[in-house]
């Protein structure tokens, strides 16, 4: 849209030139120079509404994205609560029976999960933070692994163990799109990790590759869980499909967590693939940014 | 000592309920804390084993683990179906923070009561007495009948039973799961016969001695 503006602008200036040449055609001339500037005019107003547009639709990811993850983690936020509680009426029980080394390790507990339910709370306000929604030049080591340190406790409580290895990559991005993507693929292999009753392992790197001759940066996540079936590689990315599935087989997922991350990428000329990791045996998503 | 059993995966709210409940116990009760057990199959014989009388269960068990390699694949709901078919009355209760969970409701005729989290500590001073009092009312019926069995056991034995208490034997044989219920029958009645064998022969052996005693 800028580049278009700039060329009405540049055209508007030789038109406004051949004034001196031809001023016979000066009352042309102008109208054609009052309409540049009135398209000039309308790519700016419009610039502005895709850009408003652009915002929007990240702000609408990023809230669905937090929705998904708190159903994926509830249950974690929920036990930090439940131990709060438990932990402060058996400290009320048994204060007056004297068992102070007792009481006070209720207490810890207590304070420990009240931090853990007030770290959640801070991680979804941050998501939606003001600077995250424009469009801007981003550390993309510095934002995903803010959110990896976020969510490992998280992903701890249930033993699932976290792995980061990155390098410093900048790039021009929605902060809240990177998260998004970041937020959904962690919350999917958490859950894969969890089918598992052992060995729950998730390993994310992000690095440059060069594709023809240009450093893109490359995300990748893999987990120990049981992977994805070929046959449903091709569907995992519709809206509302969903591979997530409670003990009794019946679908538990809102099917829109990897139809957001494709649609971020869809929109920065990005890419996703999916395979099967070698080493963790589970699934592998390859992200690249555009 | 009348034990409570609490199976539970997270390690530190464990420890939290059973001192809760420990806390509010009655006199002559004991409360113990256990993280789930490898197996379904285990249960039962864990239960026998550490004369557990009330079984409290949280229903998520399969989020944390003791190690890295003991997460278990079940819920409580499935320890209570699973205990159900050794034994149709003893006290099972199941304790989450979701209570509106469609396969734990399925399993509703499985356990005697769900009890939501928080209601549970919030109220364990009202909760606890009350747990207790289903596993008393467990252990008298199931000692009445323990009485019945023996007796109907030994009229058995004794080749002494009418139809009618032949019929509640087995069906005493069947609430109580006693499995091998024909043959624990007749071994009593083979046991009673060897007694019954041996004292004949202690007889003529007293006989015997008797009369060589006589002839000296």
């Amino acid at each position: 849209m800028q580049v278009i503006e700039k060329e009405v602008a540049d055209i508007s200036q030789s038109v406004k030139r051949l004034v001196k040449e031809a001023p016979e055609l000066e009352d042309e001339i102008l109208e054609i120079v009052e309409k540049s500037n009135s398209i000039r005019q309308s790519l700016k107003e419009t610039t502005k509404d895709v850009e408003q547009l652009a915002s929007q639709t990240t702000i609408y990811r990023g809230l669905a994205t937090i929705g998904i993850t708190t159903a994926v983690f509830g249950h974690e936020t929920q036990s930090s609560i439940d131990q709060l509680l438990g932990s402060l009426h058996t400290a009320k029980l048994l204060l007056p029976k004297n068992d102070a080394d007792v009481v006070k390790e209720e207490l810890l507990k207590a304070v420990e999960s009240s931090d853990n339910i007030s770290a959640w709370g801070k991680f979804a306000l941050s998501r939606i933070n003001r600077d995250k929604r424009r469009k801007r030049k981003i550390n993309l080591n510095h934002t995903i692994g803010k959110m990896v340190t976020d969510m490992t406790p998280l992903m701890a409580a249930s033993g699932v163990e976290v792995k980061y290895k990155s390098a410093d990559i900048e790039g021009v991005y929605f902060a809240m799109d990177i998260e998004s993507i970041v937020m959904n693929l962690l919350s999917n292999a958490y859950f894969a990790c969890k089918q598992k009753s052992s060995n729950r392992v998730v390993e994310i790197t992000l690095n440059e590759k060069k594709i023809k001759g240009k450093s893109i940066p490359l995300f990748v996540v893999s987990d120990s869980g049981p992977g994805i079936p070929k046959k449903m590689i091709e569907e995992i990315f519709e809206p509302l499909y969903t591979t997530k599935k409670d003990t009794k087989g019946k679908p538990i997922g809102t099917g829109l967590g990897l139809s957001i991350v494709k649609s971020i990428l869809d929109d920065m000329n990005g890419d996703i693939r999916v395979d099967k990791d070698p080493r963790l045996k589970g699934a592998r998503f390859t992200v690249i940014l555009g | 000592m009348l034990n409570i059993a609490i199976i539970d995966d997270r390690a530190k709210l464990r420890e939290t309920i059973h001192r809760l409940i420990n806390a509010t116990i009655p006199e002559g009760w004991n409360c113990q804390s256990y993280p789930p057990l490898n197996d379904l199959d285990d249960y039962n014989s864990f239960i026998n084993n550490e004369e557990i009388s009330v079984l409290i269960l949280d229903e998520l068990l399969h989020e944390q683990a003791e190690d890295s390699d003991s997460h278990v694949s079940y819920n409580g709901h499935d320890v209570a179906n699973y205990m159900r078919n050794f034994n149709s009355e003893f006290p099972i209760h199941i304790i989450t923070s979701y209570k509106d969970n469609e396969a734990l409701n399925d399993s509703g005729e499985s356990f005697d009561s769900i009890y939501d989290r928080n209601e549970f500590i919030r109220n364990s001073e009202k909760i606890v007495p009350r747990l207790v009092r289903s596993a008393m009312r467990y252990i008298e019926t199931n000692e009445k009948k323990l009485a019945e069995l023996t007796r109907l056991s030994q009229k058995k034995a004794a080749d002494n039973l009418t139809q009618d208490e032949n019929v509640r034997l087995l069906a005493l044989q069947e609430e109580l799961n006693i499995k091998a219920s024909s043959s624990t029958v007749t071994d009593i009645v083979e046991i009673v016969s060897n007694i019954e064998s041996n004292l004949s022969t202690l007889d003529s052996l007293i006989k015997n001695i008797n009369e060589q005693l006589k002839e000296s």
